[in-house]
């Protein structure tokens, strides 16, 4: 029994994703990211012995991805960097898009003063600006010592609100969709309702929009960081793009190209990655999109 | 497309809606001052112009007192009476032609040519109700017990008894004590800031006694210092008057957020030698703004921190660019807090300063400053041969990086290396947070790699950043184990005097809480660094034993390390030769150590010397 | 009318909320204004530092001991007379920062959004409709890529090639030094042209993002029942495309613009700081470097009802366009 609905899952979750063109090449770049973060650090050593001597050298077998302004391997940063890039961003971001969904749903399913009442807290949320908001928090917060989910929280606090809003008109209008009538009419519980019909038709619309908050959270844990809230890592690639930015100087020298290059490469590849997957998510799930394939 | 084109109406709608009602409530609550600020008539006979960068509050409002004062054009608005040139201890006469110092009591004769931009003769009433100006405003300088204008232009200042010695260098040099207020302009505030200075005066003298101070005294002044204050912070001349009258050789005309324009003022003593008649202020927004002005010529000098390979591509990129570097007059150090115990130990300091290199912080943090490679004496490190003898020198502990010495301190002293870790004598590892200010970009990286090179030797040390706004609070209220601080700094009188006060009696102790009261072992028997300052300061005059008092402090300093300097600040200075104007200064010239605490201060005696002239 | 009467309602309880929340947030922001300056009069005057606070708050106009709730009483009061309150560190009133530095701001801003929200609307519904070829794929890859780079670098490449390589646009400021403000079209002309690179920093990521979202709304509409229904009338593929799809896309979009638009009110501080561009962003980095907190809760107030003005206009303007909903 049990065995079987795995198999059903894969078929009807896993094997369609590794079909579609756009969901697969996600995947594999995200896998990679993945295992960059996890098996990335055991195998490739950190040394962050600055050289200034030998700063700036241009990539080669020993450095893959070439050396910085202080003269440090980039490759190896960029692989330890992944950790706290995937930690405290992907947390913020899976945050933001958990309470911004339940809330959202919430708010679309629930009618009456408790809906007016949360469409009230959305619209405060988002009223306030994010950023602004949060670096003042972190000074608030500035001698309690925060773990990672803690901060991660913090950040998805000022993240959440647009995602809520949304969901919560997508649930309205597809509320009065003829299948969740449907349904209702069957007499199916309102759980049911929730999660196998609705909850469906919006996942691909979450996983875009997780994808969107990578960015977001990225910027403000590496703002986090520089206010002292967050641990400082050096090779958070948000730090290391600060660095090459304000402190090298990186744009205007030829000579420190490539330092940029290499941390924008891997954002982008991340963020890229991201957004393939979720639209492939989106081809497959969107019934009526499959249908145009 | 019909429906298109309604779209685009509605997106309009609500764009230009919203920015309609924000500009529209922005008009409303603009009333006249736009019409005296920024539609002044505008005599365009061009001669010379220079551009360069700063910072000032915006709206401008003109008024020294008031927050932010007039920004970066400070030093072209109020002279001082002298410049003094810290390479060659020289004096400049500026606003005084000549002065006199007595005992108690300094004359200073004023220089008869010079006025202000509107016209209005410089005398020395307007001295006089500076000083009772910035005494009413600013409850300083209690030092001038009285000021005296016995005829136009002769001013006398009596100094009270408890002035420091370094005073009568403040006294000529800072911009503050001449030309703040001048009469014509703050007219209507004459009489009340000389009540207001003088009861603030008998009160302090009073307090400095001793002595009971009546409450009612007390009230009293409380009341007017506050009417008082008020009535000057909302005096802002340069939107009342449509016009800021200066003694100095520039007067600022029209201020937006990103520009300013100033004029050069036509009755300055040193007019018929200016050949630069203009000086544009681009505000500076960040280092990156200023890079691309330098680059691009859109600015003729300026003094940002610039990365090395920036740098050399400079002359690529730019070849009228040139490059020198001045001391700043300050060093940046690691400083302990002596309230933690794990620093009250003095082999583990010590052994720390066999660990850092202090050359590789330098390259990572700033690569131009000055780097300490072996002593930690509280000389400045561009000062060092002037006032360290070589005798001294042979009796101080070199602590050049030597890891191996580090280790055998430690050991010694009953620390243990445990697996990759230090343990102190109790058994505890040796680990501590070291904080920095995170908006000071240079001091993160010093302290990145200082962490760096602790962690490797065997320490735990984590880095904690201090977030803007707070590092007053976090370093004065103690809270944190090691940082990265000022050190050593000589702004105002460039002296060991300066720095030393601040190791044991100043800034630095507040923060670091170091015993400068105790007595340590020297060669010169059981000495006090806190007494020897105050020592120092009673023989300022008395040039060897000035000397004799420095060495003391020196070996203290270098064997009982308050600090450890890491590197000696420095300031960069680009200056743009040949496109907009030339005749700058070899890099040799004395003239470019006037530039820590006032940059402008070189660029105005330059152009009012006649050395800066345009390019034909 | 009873709908706006309604939907104005809330918004005032949001509005009161929001702001309450903020002024809350902002006076429990550790830190003090006076802080810096005592420092500096303990250290100029050799005096004990708690005497200093008291000399500096005095010299600041801070009275430390005031409590908060008087205080909130104060800004409420002063809020709701369209007084955004005092700022201790420019020593003048908010709204006078803000009629100065908000135009330009605005300028800015509504300008980039403008064009960026005009071409990725068009952009993306041009990739939806050509879904899967390579157009499409060109598109949404690029998009994806300008999407993922940091503004700042966007903003330091602006400047560094196009103000000092090329020279083709000035360095810095809102307008010539030398130019006073008139409407002949040479100021005008010099204005825009100022404006060229912030506009171009802060349109180009805006761009992506919006053809992004629009790329999927549109792929979602052409999939409705009414689309299906249109092509079955015969109705022209670009009549379709343009009456149908994308009208309905872009419809969700309009509330995003609309908060995207009142929260840029509180300025593009990297933007504006990179470009030396006047504008509100600056004090807003200030305000938080020097804990002015009467020009923070200011600035953000100003942000909170930018916000809830657009979305009220932006209902209006839905309920015009969008006939599902209905003006009760």
């Amino acid at each position: 029994m049990r065995k079987e609905s795995l198999k059903n899952f894969y078929y009807d979750y896993i094997q369609p994703l590794l079909v579609n063109k756009k969901s697969l090449i996600g995947l594999i770049i995200l896998t990679f990211f993945i295992l960059m973060a996890t098996v990335g650090p055991l195998i490739v050593p950190l040394d962050m012995t600055s050289n200034f001597a030998e700063r700036y050298q241009k990539p080669s077998l020993k450095h893959p991805f070439g050396t910085d302004y202080f003269g440090v391997d980039i490759f190896q940063q960029i692989v330890h960097g992944s950790r706290s890039v995937i930690s405290l961003t992907m947390l913020a971001s899976f945050f933001a898009v958990l309470i911004g969904t339940v809330i959202g749903v919430a708010r679309g399913y629930l009618e009456g003063i408790v809906g007016r009442a949360i469409d009230a807290i959305i619209m405060v949320f988002l009223v306030i600006p994010s950023f602004p908001a949060l670096l003042i928090l972190a000074a608030v917060f500035m001698n309690y010592n925060l773990n990672v989910v803690e901060i991660a929280l913090l950040v998805a606090v000022w993240l959440w609100a647009p995602l809520a809003k949304q969901i919560s008109a997508q649930v309205l209008s597809l509320k009065s969709k003829e299948f969740v009538e449907a349904s209702k009419m069957l007499n199916m519980p309102l759980r049911y309702i929730l999660f196998s019909d609705i909850a469906k038709l919006l996942i691909p619309y979450i996983f875009i929009n997780f994808v969107m908050q990578i960015k977001g959270a990225m910027e403000f844990s590496v703002g986090l960081m520089f206010l002292g809230l967050a641990k400082f890592d050096p090779t958070h690639w948000g730090i290391m793009l600060n660095y090459a930015l304000y402190q090298a100087g990186a744009l205007y020298t030829a000579k420190g190209f490539h330092y940029i290059f290499f941390i924008i490469l891997n954002i982008v590849l991340l963020i890229y990655g991201g957004i393939l997957l979720s639209q492939g998510v989106e081809e497959v799930f969107n019934p009526r999109l499959r249908g145009n394939e | 497309m019909n429906s298109v084109l309604k779209k685009f109406i509605a997106i309009f709608v609500i764009v230009f809606f919203t920015a309609g009602i924000f500009a529209g409530c922005g008009q409303q609550t603009k009333p006249s001052q736009e019409a005296t600020q920024e539609t002044k008539p505008q005599e365009t006979v061009k001669t010379g112009e220079i551009r360069l960068a700063t910072d000032w509050p915006f709206p401008f409002h003109g008024n020294p007192f008031g927050p932010g004062g007039v920004g970066g054009a400070w030093w072209f608005v109020y002279e001082p009476f002298a410049y003094y040139i810290p390479q060659t201890g020289e004096y400049i006469p500026r606003l005084a032609e000549s002065w006199k110092v007595e005992e108690n009591k300094v004359t200073v004769n004023l220089r008869k040519d010079a006025k202000f931009s509107d016209g209005e003769p410089f005398t020395s009433k307007d001295v006089v109700n500076t000083v009772n100006f910035i005494q009413a405003m600013w409850q300083w300088p209690y030092d001038i017990e009285s000021v005296e204008a016995p005829d136009d232009h002769t001013v006398v200042f009596n100094l009270s008894k408890t002035s420091s010695s370094s005073f009568v260098h403040t006294l000529l040099t800072d911009g503050a004590m001449a030309s703040l207020a001048p009469v014509h302009v703050y007219k209507d505030f004459v009489d009340q800031a000389k009540e207001v200075a003088d009861l603030g005066k008998k009160i302090f003298y009073l307090q400095t006694e001793g002595k009971p101070v009546p409450e009612d005294m007390k009230t009293e002044y409380e009341k007017k210092s506050d009417e008082f204050r008020k009535k000057v912070n909302d005096f802002a001349p340069f939107k009342t008057l449509g016009k800021l009258p200066v003694v100095g050789s520039f007067e600022p005309v029209k201020v937006t957020q990103s520009e300013m324009e100033m004029k050069a003022n036509k009755y300055h003593w040193a007019s018929s030698q200016m050949k630069i008649d203009r000086v544009i202020f681009k505000k500076w927004s960040s280092n990156e703004f200023v890079w691309a002005s330098l680059i691009s010529n859109e600015i003729d000098a300026a003094h940002p921190s610039m990365p090395k390979d920036v740098v050399e591509q400079l002359s690529t990129l730019n070849p009228k660019l040139h490059v020198l570097t001045v001391s700043d007059l300050s060093d940046i150090s690691l400083v302990f807090n002596f309230k933690k115990p794990l620093f009250k130990d003095l082999n583990l300091r010590k052994a720390i300063a066999h660990i850092l290199d202090r050359n590789k912080i330098r390259d990572v943090s700033v690569w131009q400053a000055n780097s300490y490679e072996n002593y930690a004496d509280g000389i400045l490190k561009s000062m060092e041969s002037k006032w360290i003898t070589q005798d001294t020198l042979q009796k101080l502990t070199k602590y050049n990086t030597d890891t191996a010495a580090a280790e055998e301190i430690l050991k010694n002293a009953g620390y243990k290396k445990v697996g990759d870790t230090w343990q102190q004598p109790n058994g505890q590892p040796v680990a501590f947070t070291l904080s920095v200010y995170g908006p000071h970009n240079d001091w993160v990286l010093a302290a990145r790699e200082v962490v760096q090179e602790l962690n490797s030797f065997g320490f735990k040390v984590e880095m904690k950043l201090i977030p803007e706004g707070m590092r007053d609070q976090v370093m004065r209220s103690g809270d944190y184990d090691a940082a990265i601080e000022f050190g050593s700094a000589w702004w105002g009188y460039p002296h060991p005097l300066t720095g030393y006060q601040r190791l044991y009696d100043g800034d630095v102790s507040a923060i670091t809480s170091f015993p400068a009261k105790d007595k340590y072992n020297t060669p010169w028997g059981e000495l006090s660094p806190y007494d020897l300052v105050l020592e120092l300061q009673k023989n300022l005059q008395d040039e060897n034993k000035a000397m004799e008092i420095i060495q003391q402090l020196a070996y203290i300093t270098n064997e009982y390390l308050p600090v450890i300097p890491l590197y000696e600040k420095v300031l960069p200075i680009y200056y743009n030769d040949g496109y907009r104007v030339t005749g700058w200064p070899s890099k040799e010239d004395p003239i470019w150590s006037l530039a820590p605490g006032g940059i402008e201060r070189v660029y105005d005696l330059l152009i009012t010397t006649g050395k800066l002239v345009p390019v034909k | 009318m009873n709908y706006f009467v309604n939907r104005l309602l809330y918004l005032l309880v949001v509005f009161v909320i929001a702001i309450s929340g903020v002024f809350v947030l902002v006076n429990n922001m550790p830190g003090d204004p006076a802080y810096g300056l005592a420092v500096y009069i303990a250290q100029q005057r050799n005096m004990q530092f708690e005497q200093a606070l008291e000399i500096a708050h005095k010299m600041m106009g801070i009275d430390p001991h005031e409590s908060v709730v008087t205080r909130y009483v104060k800004f409420m009061n002063n809020l709701l007379r369209g007084n955004f309150g005092y700022s201790t560190f420019y020593n003048t009133s908010v709204n006078e920062i803000i009629a100065r530095a908000l135009p330009w701001t605005l300028f800015v801003i509504s300008l980039a959004t403008f064009i960026s929200f005009s071409i990725g609307i068009y952009l993306g519904a041009f990739a939806a409709q050509k879904r899967g070829k390579t157009i499409d794929t060109l598109i949404s890859t690029l998009a994806s890529i300008i999407q993922a780079i940091p503004p700042f670098i966007l903003a330091v490449l602006i400047l560094f090639v196009f103000s000092v390589r090329f020279r083709l646009l000035p360095l810095g400021g809102a307008y010539p030094v030398d130019m006073e403000p008139s409407l002949s079209i040479s100021f005008i002309g010099k204005v825009l042209l100022h404006a060229v690179g912030p506009i171009l920093a802060v349109a180009i990521p805006q761009m992506a993002s919006w053809t992004l979202s629009m790329r999927g709304n549109t792929a979602q509409v052409m999939e409705e029942d009414f689309i299906r229904f249109a092509e079955m009338r015969g109705l022209a593929d670009s009549v379709i495309a343009s009456k149908y799809i994308r009208n309905n896309a872009m419809l969700p979009l309009v509330a995003s613009l609309a908060i995207g638009i009142g929260y840029m009110l509180g300025g593009q501080t990297l933007v504006e700081s990179i470009f030396n561009y006047p504008g509100i962003g600056f004090y807003f980095g200030k305000a938080i470097a020097v804990r002015d907190f009467g020009l923070l809760t200011g600035l953000f107030s100003l942000i909170v009802i930018g916000v809830i003005v657009a979305t009220f206009v932006a209902d209006f303007v839905y309920a015009l366009i969008d006939p599902r909903v209905k003006l009760k």
